[in-house]
């Protein structure tokens, strides 16, 4: 028999879309687009939005940030920006005689990193404990970051001189990667009519409509979606197929498995449904995989992308395993 | 196999509570009677090596109808409301009554027609005891007469219960179980009674096993339960028949098939042995009573020949005796075995008997088939051919018989080589005291000194025969006697003898000389007395000797003056009357090894009707098998569509059903352009068919393919008139591609995919699968 929605299922959906009618407030004419960041919020992974600059990379993690009654920080990524800038400095106080960790601002519930690659890979690799394991390690020390924790991390495509590249490490703790792009003439239009209205159009004037806690709990109402054998076999099936294409020097690792399902458990239940369908895989794998994938030089001179490979793996992937009826 | 256990439970009512529902299972189940009494029928048709069809049609039609009759009564199901009708439309009568009813129904049936002599025309313990009696017999009875077998009530009893116990169980299978092919199964076992007993039979049991096949196929058709539209099923019931038509035409022309094994080979016949006394002792005394008339005969077709009455095969010496095995027939003489003639001449002869001691009976060379007055059980020796009473035949029986005289060719006969037949070249050549006897060497000399010369078997024997005729005289008051000492007589000092002695030292000389040799004892064709009549006396007697040679069979040889066939020789009768000094001419060019024989003419089938197995010509044989390979692989094609589809819709598993009609909706739609990947997932699939089959139709799509993937992902088990629902979303979809591809096309596709290794377009697993929470 079918389940109906569980009442965590439908909550969660109701909220998912209510945040993301509060973010297409400010971000016109990219529901897609805040629909997966939104995913990637729910799953508790982190985003990375790239694009070219002005299209709105900044204000859309601005708005998820203010839309969500939550601790917020933001990160200007500078190339002299140093580790302890960002993840906390341990002090002596003089008066109590003892050392105190003073916590950075990747101790907050949503983490803004603007222009992530321009900061030296060091500090970069700053991040690496805390995006997988929700801590930061100072002076021996654990200090847990509140949950939920999420990364919003941007950075540009285009204008690459003096910046640092993510390592691939990095780039496989960011749950998805996702392009903002360029608004339709109608949104644009939309954008500048509410520019030019008075009214305050800043992400921070956004009213917040679910709070950290209850985020945190969507979390894991999302985890309890169903997901059937077949489904496992056909999404592990998809991650494989990054592996052995000729174009794809260093495929999907199995925390893009994770991630994927993560995301796929995330769609379906924001679809008020207690179970993932294939749909839900194909939806998520360019996004969640194609950041993944080390492409082969010749491929990559070809112009081929990460999500050329996606789709050409969601191309031929079958879904029954060969089975009849 | 489901058999349905006797349920009582009230009568169904129809969800309103309002009337009955019609049940198409019910329906169905009731129309599965037609094929089954089809199923008994082929059968039935079966036994027509065995019988008459004269004899066995009346019996067939009540073995057949009654237990169909009493198995649709008995289960209920009759009737506009079966008040006995158990859930899906299941017979709630327990199945004991049912049998009970039937076999004393047999029993009352079997003793008021086959056996109502017995009884007076009422049922009653003395008729059913000699109906079992019978029918415990009857298959060794039957396997010991010549079939057809003659149409007793003793022998049709088998047939009368094989096909009644048939009819029946079939008839109570097909009203109980579900399974579509499983009430043929007894009728297939229940064929082999027939396909046994009807080897060595005249026709073939290809026609019935074809007839058998298509009505397992029309079983199938019936009792399938996917809903058939009338022209599913026209198309369908031609496929059946072709099937059937190419099954039964096909069949015996087969390539690589072997003689049939006969049972009979196993069976010990209860023998007459003759004891009368030789008719080849009696020869002198019919010749003295020469004016006695012996029998009378009137023919048609071709101009008579001699009368054979016994083949005596068999000579210790002392007499030339039958080492016949008579063995009763029910009219039809097997044809001689490993004889070919050249051609074969009909002859139909009616004989009236006035004054013929013994028990054999006259008929022209080898009849092929007899009849006798009805009560007269008739027996022949299946060796030689020769008919028999059995017992004394008494003055003015009368019989018919039909021969094929044969013809041969004298280029065929010139060359002929003896046959290997050891018994037939036995002479003894030791006296009772173990000591050689001299006459035996003496006649090897006359035989050596005679046939110096002839290079070939035949000729050898055309020499004695010639030697014989012109070297001795007939004398009708000849001593009779053909012992050693007798012929030693005859060769050396008498010079006269009567055909006894002419024919008993041809068949001792050739013996000498290695050639399988008989005595056949017969009559001339006799005096005509009017058109068509003849009158055979005494004096008409004569023996005549045969050889037997490869390839032939056995060859008359008339060494007796003046007693020869028509044109005063001594060989038999050829294909063109010039060729006959041809074939016993010596030979003038060097020996050549002998022709391989001919087949018989077509037009003139051989002695005894022979109609065997014949295989096509090799020319014939490759072709035929690709047309076979072809018709198969195209009825196979059309089949296999339609059974895919009937077996995803008929499936129990709902869910099963479900996808089955998912499946089918993108088999269709690849027709129309949908990739057949299988990468596809069901939202995509059913955006693709919104978009191309539009209206509607497609519209509906995206809510059937969420049903699947709620099926297939979610566990979801619906119910049955969700099922049902996308059933007719698939139908509506076939429609719709059907209007939209070609026939041509269509039919094309259908060909290729039934190509072994061809994948099929999938849209579906095949099984809901277990979901996994966390």
């Amino acid at each position: 028999m079918t389940s109906p929605p569980t009442d965590g299922t439908a909550r969660l959906a109701q909220c998912f879309h209510a945040l993301a009618d509060n973010v297409e407030r400010i971000v016109k004419g990219k529901r897609d687009t805040i629909e997966l960041a939104l995913t990637c919020l729910f799953a508790e992974g982190h985003l990375l939005i790239e694009d070219v600059p002005g299209t709105g990379k900044t204000t859309l993690a601005r708005c998820l940030a203010s839309s969500i009654e939550a601790d917020f920080a933001r990160v200007q990524f500078t190339p002299d920006l140093l580790p302890s800038d960002i993840t906390g400095v341990t002090v002596y106080r003089q008066n109590t005689g003892a050392f105190e960790f003073l916590p950075g601002p990747v101790f907050a519930n949503i983490v803004l990193g603007d222009e992530i690659n321009r900061a030296s890979p060091k500090t970069q690799s700053a991040l690496l404990e805390v995006m997988e394991e929700r801590r930061v390690t100072a002076d021996g020390t654990t200090h847990p970051v509140p949950r939920p924790f999420m990364v919003l991390a941007t950075q540009n495509s285009v204008d690459m001189g003096g910046t640092y590249p993510l390592p691939e490490a990095q780039l496989d703790r960011f749950l998805m990667r996702i392009t903002v792009g360029y608004p339709d003439h109608a949104s644009e239009v939309a954008v500048l009519t509410g520019a030019g209205s008075g009214t305050d159009t800043t992400p921070e004037s956004l009213t917040p409509v679910a709070t950290a806690r209850e985020i945190a709990e969507f979390v894991k109402a999302a985890a309890e979606v169903q997901v059937a054998d077949a489904l496992y076999d056909y999404l592990v099936r998809v991650v494989a197929a990054t592996r052995a294409l000729p174009d794809v020097r260093l495929g999907a690792s199995p925390r893009g498995s994770v991630a994927l399902l993560r995301a796929v458990r995330v769609r379906a239940a924001s679809q008020s449904r207690p179970y993932a369908f294939p749909e839900d895989v194909k939806a998520l794998a360019g996004p969640v995989l194609a950041h993944r994938l080390i492409l082969t030089p010749e491929a990559e001179l070809s112009g081929r992308t990460g999500t050329d490979v996606i789709d050409e793996v969601l191309a031929t992937v079958e879904l029954n395993n060969g089975a009849r009826l | 196999m489901s058999v349905t256990a006797p349920v009582r439970t009230a009568p169904a009512a129809s969800p309103s509570g309002q009337g009955h529902v019609p049940d198409p299972d019910r329906a169905r189940r009731l129309w599965s009677l037609l094929p089954v009494a089809a199923l008994s029928a082929a059968v039935g048709y079966g036994f027509a090596p065995v019988f008459r069809p004269s004899d066995l049609l009346p019996v067939l039609a009540v073995a057949l109808l009654t237990p169909v009759v009493l198995s649709a009564v008995l289960s209920g199901l009759l009737g506009r409301h079966p008040a006995r009708q158990g859930r899906e439309g299941h017979p709630t009568l327990p199945l004991w009554p049912s049998a009970l009813l039937t076999a004393v129904a047999w029993a009352v049936v079997v003793s008021a027609t086959l056996f109502h002599e017995v009884s007076d025309g009422l049922p009653g313990g003395p008729a059913l005891r000699a109906a079992w009696s019978a029918l415990l017999d009857a298959p060794h009875a039957l396997l010991s007469t010549i079939p057809p077998a003659p149409g007793e009530p003793e022998l049709l009893v088998l047939p009368h219960a094989v096909v009644w116990t048939t009819t029946a169980v079939c008839a109570e299978l097909a009203l109980r179980t579900r399974a579509p092919l499983l009430p043929a199964l007894p009728a297939v076992l229940a064929f082999g009674f027939p396909l046994v007993l009807g080897v060595d039979g005249p026709g073939s049991s290809y026609p019935a096993a074809g007839a058998l096949a298509g009505a397992a196929a029309l079983l199938a058709l019936v009792r399938s339960r996917a809903r058939l539209p009338l022209r599913a099923m026209a198309l369908r019931l031609p496929a059946v028949v072709a099937l059937g038509l190419v099954a039964a035409l096909l069949g015996p022309h087969l390539p690589g098939l072997g003689t049939p094994y006969d049972l009979r080979k196993t069976v010990t016949p209860p023998t007459v042995r003759p004891e009368s006394t030789s008719p080849l002792d009696q020869v002198a005394a019919w010749m003295r009573n020469g004016d006695e008339e012996v029998f009378t005969v009137r023919t048609s077709g071709a101009a008579p020949r001699n009368y054979r009455l016994a083949v005596l095969d068999r000579y210790d010496g002392t007499t030339w005796t039958s080492g016949a095995g008579l063995t009763r027939t029910g009219g039809r003489v097997p044809a001689e075995k490993d004889a070919a003639p050249d051609g074969t001449k009909r002859l139909e002869q009616r004989f009236t008997v006035r004054s013929l001691p013994g028990i054999w009976l006259p008929a022209a060379d080898r009849p092929s088939a007899v009849s006798a007055p009805e009560g007269t059980s008739l027996s022949v020796d299946p060796d030689s051919g020769v008919l028999s009473t059995g017992e004394a035949v008494p003055r003015g029986f009368t019989y018919t018989a039909t021969s094929h005289l044969p013809v041969y060719d004298a280029e065929r006969l010139r060359f002929a080589t003896a046959a290997h037949d050891p018994a037939r070249v036995d002479l003894p050549d030791l006296d009772a005291a173990g000591q050689p006897i001299a006459s035996v060497r003496s006649f090897a000399k006359i035989a050596e000194r005679v046939t110096r010369g002839a290079t070939h078997p035949y000729q050898r024997a055309v020499r004695l025969a010639d030697w014989l005729r012109a070297t001795y005289r007939l004398d009708a008051g000849a001593l009779p006697g053909h012992t050693y000492r007798s012929l030693e007589f005859f060769l050396a000092d008498g010079g006269r003898g009567t055909s006894e002695q002419f024919a008993a030292s041809f068949a001792v000389l050739a013996r000498t000389l290695g050639l399988p040799t008989r005595v056949a004892v017969g009559f001339r064709p006799g005096t005509r007395t009017g058109p068509g009549t003849w009158q055979v006396r005494g004096r008409d007697v004569l023996a005549w000797p045969e050889v037997r040679f490869t390839d032939v069979g056995w060859v008359p040889f008339h060494p007796t003056p003046g007693e020869a066939e028509p044109g005063g020789s001594s060989a038999v009768a050829v294909e063109r009357p010039g060729e006959r000094q041809r074939a016993q001419g010596e030979s003038a060019e060097p020996a050549r090894p002998p022709t391989p024989p001919r087949t018989p003419d077509e037009t003139a089938p051989a002695a005894g009707g022979a109609t065997g197995s014949v295989l096509p010509p090799p020319w014939l044989t490759v072709p035929l098998a690709l047309l076979l390979l072809a018709t198969a692989y195209v009825l196979y094609a059309l089949w296999l569509p339609h059974h895919r589809r009937g077996r995803r819709r008929n499936d129990p598993d709902v869910r099963r059903r479900v996808l089955g009609a998912w499946q089918q909706i993108v088999e269709r739609l690849t027709e129309i352009g949908l990739p057949a990947t299988g990468a596809h997932t069901a939202q995509e699939i059913a955006a693709f068919g919104a978009q191309h089959v539009g209206g509607p139709v497609g519209g509906r799509l995206p809510a059937l393919a969420t049903l699947v993937n709620e099926v297939e992902y979610a566990g979801r088990t619906p119910d049955s008139a969700a099922a049902d629902a996308a059933w007719s979303q698939c139908e509506a979809v076939e429609k719709t591609v059907r209007h939209r591809v070609p026939r041509h096309i269509r039919l094309l596709r259908l060909l290729r995919s039934a190509a072994p290794g061809r994948r099929r377009p999938r849209g579906a697993r095949p099984l809901p699968v277990p979901v996994r929470r966390r």
